[in-house]
Parts: structure tokens; sequence; C-alpha cells
């Protein structure tokens, strides 16, 4: 069992630091990982740790409102939550990805909550190599920068041009299932060469029609190339350099 | 790369549950490590010295030190790396002790994770890039909240030394509840004769601006360069016009219980505290208030203004003291005491305000019903050193009892005081005299055992039992005229609120925590933020005196620099793969990212004195181009993969 906690250098960490002052068990697979906010864990830093096969990962940081940083534990939530949604559809367990809320001097509270996230993550298992699978596709995907884009811009879209924030929740979650099914289609075709959209859905288990909708938007973006028609079906190829 | 680990026992802290020995091995057998040693105190100076001369001798370019908390000797350590030649930042720290041996007991579990720990900051230490300091500016001013006698005291010394203070005061007047107290032990000077002179000078000190009735909401910033927002409540009087004569309150139709005279005196709605409040400045208490407009009309001054609203003001200083100081205990939660049942049951403050000249009684010891009891019975520990409730020892109380004994028997006539108490602490400088004193003058203590009950309950004609067991076990019964209860001192209702403002750990008691127990007992482990008084813990009137001048000179410690200096830990944006998107401009909360154009577009850049290095632009940009020194992507996923390595594979 692997369970990583990011720390903010100004509550969640002295309120580590408070539970081991008042000497209160925590679980010892624990692995604290301090940084300056909690705004400054990257969502691919969590999907790394996934990769690795880590089988938990919590950010914490100050309660909302009392961000040392003005905002940057919102940032956080924000980008956590979109992770657990993403994870919804990519089976990976969304419950091995949380985010608290620690005062420095919330030293019980962080025994608890690190107790009740070990009990968690034993309830649904070690992470399986079907996650790791998938951490490993979601983490070239928040490596690439459409998803990065979509997601960073959201701030300024909400918060400065009112959009609907549901509205753009749901733009968001898209852009990213399609970047992962994108990067599914490109590691099929890295080891197949060249392969259409329904030999694709075979391999991908996702409808050909949405694979084929896929394909046509990462040809525009140069991606790949269309070989021409071969057994009656459109074959794609990676573009050289990509 | 050559690096050097250094695996601290604590004495039994970290020795007892990790096996420091097999850790220091283990680190041995790492990757680059050349030299791992054990020590029992690494941050002793012998313990430095066995860093710094590794440095010099076997040429260590990253020194990793396995320990306490950064937030405790990360200083010490990078000093001590400077010393020896090697630039601080190239010393990286593993907590195995607040995150390891105290929390955990499996000695086996225990020392396995210490081992990862040590691997993670091994790991990162290899990516680490040295960084010069930056030097900030101070400003040279300082900020006491709360002024009772600790921050009035803090005030002054920082004043009488020529610098700027802000003295933030909640209520309408300074004086906090010293100036409540009637006498003061062991020596019985009268408690408002020797605080009154203090109030007034904290009042006219030109270095001193007192704001009285404001609160602080709202504190930013770092050390040396706070921004604070101050909450000045609206006393619906113009301070400038306001001569204190009085005429108001003296015409004023409104009857309220007074707080200062813990609701046993009665005020006007348009009030001063008490005869020698600081500013002796009239406030308009709006919830009682009818609206008569009397005030207005009968004020010589025009002084009375009814539209005044809340104003914040916002100020910046350098460093930061919390003399916020204590509540006392409700006692009316707890039946068995009889308080609010019984009107002859009071506690210990509300005798001080009976017994006090200026207050309700004008000094005289009297029943609700206006009659001079003759047996008064005292309670100690009450809610204090119980298993469960307050655990601790309030430490004044048994002396201020001792001394509510003794005016008892010397104001009335025929008067009887009677101590029902658990232990008499008389630790203190003339306490223990003092205590002898008291019991010679008649005074009767009676021990009981402070596991078994304590009832109160009133006979029908009016006159009040005490029951407790003594020691022995045998029970003891007491009758009087008056209870009066030793409440425990707690840590302020709204502690919490006030400890996440300053952004301080509180210890399990509620009260504020210092930096170490022993050696810092005045600092916080949030810099340049100090402690006064009663908010760290209860404590008497020459403790409180000698903190305050204490958490004085350590402001004034950090005034009398010029700079100090400030992290080098801040964001870097790489324009070569910068898309100018603009995502970090708009996350940033310090507007410390400034877009430049060049040639080949929009690129983003840091300006690295406003940047305060948390990150959120690095999490966030899209291209990737931003990194965070001393925290950069590669240097987080390094330790990572060490503090979760298989520990047979990582050591060679």
């Amino acid at each position: 069992m692997k369970i990583l906690v990011f720390c903010c250098d100004w509550c969640s960490y002295p309120g580590a630091d408070l539970a081991g002052i008042l000497r209160l068990e925590y679980p010892s697979e624990v692995r604290i990982i301090k940084v300056m906010c909690s705004g400054r864990v990257d969502l691919m830093l969590v999907l790394d740790a996934l990769r690795q096969g880590i089988d938990g990962v919590m950010v914490t940081g100050c309660h909302p409102g009392e961000c040392h940083y003005v905002h940057g534990n919102m940032e956080a939530e924000r980008r956590i939550e979109l992770l657990r949604s993403i994870f919804e559809r990519s089976g990976i367990n969304p419950r091995r990805v949380r985010i608290e809320w620690i005062s420095a001097s919330e030293g019980e509270k962080f025994a608890e909550v690190t107790r009740a996230f070990k009990q968690e993550i034993d309830e649904i298992g070690p992470i399986n190599q079907g996650e790791i699978d998938a951490a490993e596709i979601i983490h070239d995907v928040f490596s690439s920068e459409r998803a990065r884009l979509v997601l960073g811009a959201s701030r300024r879209a909400i918060e400065l041009e009112g959009v609907d924030p549901l509205w753009y929740k749901g733009v968001l979650e898209r852009t990213v299932r399609e970047e992962v099914l994108r990067e599914r289609i490109l590691r099929e075709l890295r080891k197949t060469g060249a392969l259409s959209a329904h030999e694709l859905a075979e391999r991908i288990g996702e409808p050909a029609k949405e694979i084929f909708w896929n394909l046509i938007a990462m040809k525009r973006r140069q991606i790949i190339l269309d070989i021409g028609i071969v057994d009656d079906s459109l074959k794609f190829a990676i573009q050289e350099g990509v | 790369m050559r690096i050097g680990v250094y695996v601290c026992h604590c004495g039994i802290n970290i020795g007892a549950t990790v096996d420091v020995k097999k850790v220091a091995e283990f680190a041995s057998h790492l990757k680059d490590v050349v030299i791992s040693r054990e020590y029992s105190y690494m941050c002793s100076d012998p313990g430095q010295e066995l860093i710094k001369k590794d440095i010099r001798e076997l040429g260590l370019d990253r020194v990793v030190v396995a320990s306490c908390s950064p937030r405790m000797h990360e200083p010490t350590f990078r000093t001590a790396v400077a010393e020896a030649g090697l630039n601080p930042y190239l010393f990286e720290m593993a907590n195995i002790r607040e995150h390891c041996s105290w929390v955990h007991d499996d000695r086996e579990r225990a020392t396995e994770k210490a081992m990862h720990l040590v691997a993670g900051s091994v790991y990162k230490s290899k990516l680490l890039e040295p960084l010069e300091p930056m030097q900030v500016g101070i400003t040279k001013k300082a900020l006491v909240m709360g002024a009772g006698i600790a921050g009035i005291q803090t005030a002054l010394d920082i004043a009488d030394s020529g610098f700027k203070v802000y003295l933030v005061e909640r209520s309408p007047s300074v004086g906090g509840k010293m100036a409540q107290l009637d006498k003061t032990f062991p020596t019985l000077d009268c408690s408002a004769c020797i605080l009154t002179p203090k109030m007034v000078d904290a009042g006219r000190h030109p270095n001193i601006e007192l704001m009285t009735y404001s609160e602080v909401i709202d504190i930013d910033g770092y050390v040396g360069n706070f921004r604070v927002k101050v909450l000045k409540k609206p006393r619906y009087i113009d301070i400038e016009k306001c001569t204190g004569c009085g005429e108001c309150a003296s015409r004023c139709p409104v009857d309220v219980p007074n707080e200062f005279d813990e609701g046993i005196g009665i005020r006007s709605a348009i009030y001063i505290p008490f005869p020698q409040a600081v500013p002796l400045k009239y406030t308009i208490d709006r919830d009682s208030c009818i609206r008569c407009g009397t005030c207005k009309n009968v004020c010589k001054r025009d002084a009375i203004d009814y539209d005044q609203t809340e104003e914040i003001v916002e100020l910046e200083v350098g460093a930061i003291v919390a003399a916020t100081g204590y509540d006392l205990m409700d006692v009316s939660s707890r039946e068995e005491y009889g308080y609010g049942r019984f009107d002859n049951v009071i506690t210990g403050i509300e005798f001080e305000r009976l017994c006090n000249a200026s207050g309700p009684t004008g000094g005289k010891i009297l029943t609700k019903d206006g009659r001079e009891p003759k047996d008064v019975i005292f309670i100690q520990c009450v809610g204090s050193r119980e298993i469960g409730g307050n655990e601790y020892c309030s430490r004044f109380c048994c002396m201020y009892t001792a001394k509510h004994a003794h005016l008892v028997e010397d104001r009335i006539e025929g008067g009887k005081a009677k101590v029902l108490f658990t232990d008499a602490r008389a630790y203190g400088k003339g306490f223990e005299e003092f205590y002898v004193r008291v019991m010679e003058e008649g005074v009767d203590y009676f021990r009981r055992d402070h596991d078994k009950p304590v009832s109160v309950t009133e006979r029908e004609d009016g006159k009040l039992i005490v029951t407790a067991t003594a020691l022995d076990g045998s029970p003891i019964e007491l009758e009087g005229d008056m209870v009066v209860l030793a409440t425990a001192a707690t840590a302020c209702e709204d502690a919490f609120e006030v400890s996440r403002l300053l952004n301080i750990s509180r210890t399990g008691d509620g009260f504020f925590m210092e930096a170490h127990p022993k050696l810092r007992p005045i600092d916080t482990p949030s810099d340049g933020i100090f402690l006064a008084g009663c908010s760290q813990g209860p404590k008497d009137i020459p403790d409180t005196v000698a903190q305050a001048s204490g958490a004085a000179s350590q402001v004034l410690n950090l005034l009398a620099q010029d700079s100090t200096t400030g992290s080098p830990s801040v964001s870097e944006v790489n324009q070569d793969i910068c898309i100018g998107c603009a995502t970090c401009f708009e996350v940033c909360p310090y507007g410390a990212i400034e877009m430049e154009r060049l040639e080949v577009g929009w690129r983003a850049k840091t300006n690295e004195v406003v940047c305060k290095g948390c990150g959120i632009c690095a999490g966030e940009c899209p291209a990737l181009a931003i990194n965070v020194k001393h925290f950069t992507d590669e240097q987080i996923i390094n330790k990572i993969e060490g503090v979760l390595a298989d520990l047979n594979e990582v050591v060679t």
C-alpha cells in the first residue's frame, strides 16, 4: 500500500507537524511531499504518482478563503474535481484521489483524514494494471497542450468573461475525454502502423463513429495523416515527426 | 555528485521508534552518497560541526539531514552548510520525527518509512540547484493585537525604542482582564493603581497608534512585510470632539448590565466601561440604544454622530504580536456547582468586581440581596485539571483564591473564608509566604479528592451547602452565605479564528502554540509573529509582563534590521517554450507575471521580487514552460520516486 499526501507549506504541512507533536498515530504508509501551495500540484504530478503504482494521492491545503496564496487551494480543488470526473469514465477508481483542507492548527484532522483515506484505499484495494495504464494515458494527456489550455483558461472564462461554469466544465471534461481517446488511438497506431476507424474500434472498445470523428480532428491538427482507402476503409497513420 | 547523509536520533525522540543506525547504513548504500552518519543531536554544535567538516574534507556538494520538521531546523542547517562554503539551497531535509517517529509505534514500519523519506530527500537533492536569497526590506512598524497588560507592555517597549506600533483592541478601552481586578497577589498592590499609568502611557505615547473598538480581520504577507486590515467599529462618537465629560451617560435613560462588571454593575447605552478607561471616549451600544436622541441634545461638543459606519483601515507592518488573552470557562453548564441556579454562587472574576473600589458595590462584598456574607466558601480547580476536560492547571487561581480569602477576613466584620482545594500551588516568588500568611490569618483550607464529585445546594433558609470528599474518603460538608468558584482559564472563544488569521497552530488545550516549548516560548513557527501573555497559556501578571517584554525584544530584533532575506524559490518561465497564452498572468494572485512582447510574440516573465513562490502558475501552465525554483517538477517527481521506491532496489 502506497499513499502520497501533498502538503502545503502554510497549513497542512504544519498541521501534519502538529499531529506529530500531539503524537497522533496515523498509517505509516503515508508519505508526505511538501509544496509551497496546493495550487502548485500539477495534475501531471498526481498522475505521475499513480502511474508509478501509488494507490492513493491526497492533496491537502488551507481551508477555502484562507489560502496563503489567496486562491491556490481553489485551483487545486478545480483540478482534482476534474480528475475525479475523468477517472470515472476511464476505469480508474476516482476515490484514489481526494482533496482535503487542513489548517496549521488541525493536527487531529490531519491524522483523521489520513486514517480515513488509508481505510478507503484498503476498501478499494491496490491499484491494478488497468488503472496504471489508464493513468499513463491521462498523464500524457495532461502533459499536452490542448487539455492544459482548456483547463488553464477556465479561470479567465468564468471569472472575467462570465461564462457559465457548468457549461465550461462540460467543455473541459469533453476535451479531456477526447484527448484520452486520441492518446489511445495514437498508441494503437504506433504499435500497428496504419489502421481504420473500425479496426481501431475493435482494439479500443469504443464506437467506430466516435473514433472516426477524432481521427478527422487529429488529421486537422496534423498529428496523423490518412493514407487512403484500403479494403473499403480510410486508414490513418502517424504523421512523421509527431 | 557527492552527497552526505546525516540521520539524527534526537535523543530518544527519533531513536526510540526508528532504528537510526539501520537508516544511516541504508543511506550509505544509495547511489552518490559518499558518507552517511548518525548522531544523537544533529542540531547541536558538534552535530553541525560534523557536517561542516565533511563538506570541507570530503568535498560534499549535497547535504541531506534526516531529523525534525524543516520548520524547526531547516534554517539552522542551511546556515551550517553555508558556513562550510556550500550553497544553502543544496541542502535537503527529511522529516523523520513529526512525520514518522512521533506518529508511528511499530519500529519496523517506522524504520522502513524513515528509509523511504531519506531516499526521497537524497533523490531530490541530486536535482537541487544553488540559489541566492533575495534581500527584502522591512516595514519598521509593529502590530500588537490585544491591549491587556501583555499588549500594553509590548507596545510600550517597542514604542520606547523608537518604532511605530499599532495597538489594536476590540473593546472600547485598553486594560483587559487586569483592569477588572482589585488587589494583586502576593503583594496586595491595587491592580488599577499599577495598571492605569501604563494605560495612560500607551494612550498618549507618540509612537503608539491606539485603535480601540477595532478588530484585525485580515493578515496577508510575510515577515517584514505584513499587510493588515483592521475593522474599526462605529462608536457613534467623534472621538476628536468627545472630552469624556460623561454628561451624556448621566442623562441616557437606558440601564443595561455592564459587561466590564461581569453583569453585576449597570451602564447606560452610551458608556465608558470603567472610570479609568483609555481612551476616555464614550461609545454608543446601538443594540440597547432606544434612539431617543438625548445624548446628542446634551453634548456640548457636538460629538455624537449616529451616522458613523464601519471603517476598514489597511496597515503595513513588519512584525505582529498576538496578545489576545484568555477567557474564563462558562460554568453554568456544570450543574453540580449551582452557578446560575443559586444567586450567591459567583465566579472569581465576579468576586473581583465586588471587591473593587470602583466596582458596582464600591468595594463592598455583598450578596445579591445586598447583605454582607459571613461565611464565604471558595471552590478551586473548577474545570481545571480534569481528565477529559481542561487537563491543564490554570496557574493563577490558587493564589487569587488565597487573596480573596484574605479579603473576606480583612473586609467583612466576623467574616470567615473556607477554601475547598485540591493542591495549593504556590510556586512563584513570595507565593508560599503569602499562602502561609493567609492560613495564619485564620482561613480554613479543606483538601478534597479532585476525582470525586462536588455539589452545591441551597437550603430553605438560603444557606449554601457544599459537599465534597476528603482524600481519606470521609465526607466534607461546608455551609456558607456565598460560594466563589475558581473557574478555569480557557483559550479565547475565537482563538481558532485568530490562529487561522495569523497562520499559527494551537496546542491541544486551545492556546496558541509557541515555536518551541522550552527554547522559543515567544516565537511562533510563522516568522515575524510572536506571542505574549495568556494567549499562549494561563500565566500570572509578572510572567505575562516578562513575556510581553520578551516579545517586544523579538520584534525589535527584527525591526532593527534594514532587510531580511526573501526566499529565492520563485517561479521561472522558459520563454523558449512559452506560448504566450497568459494563463499564468490570469491565475497569479500577486500580479507577479508580466507579459512582454518579443519578436516571436507575447511571452510571460516572472517578476521575482513580487513572486511568492506558490507555484499556481506552474501547476496551470498549458505549455509546461513554468517551473518553481527548489520545487521543480523534476525535483518533486524524484522525491516521489524516492519515498515510494523499492528499498532493496535503490541500494547499489
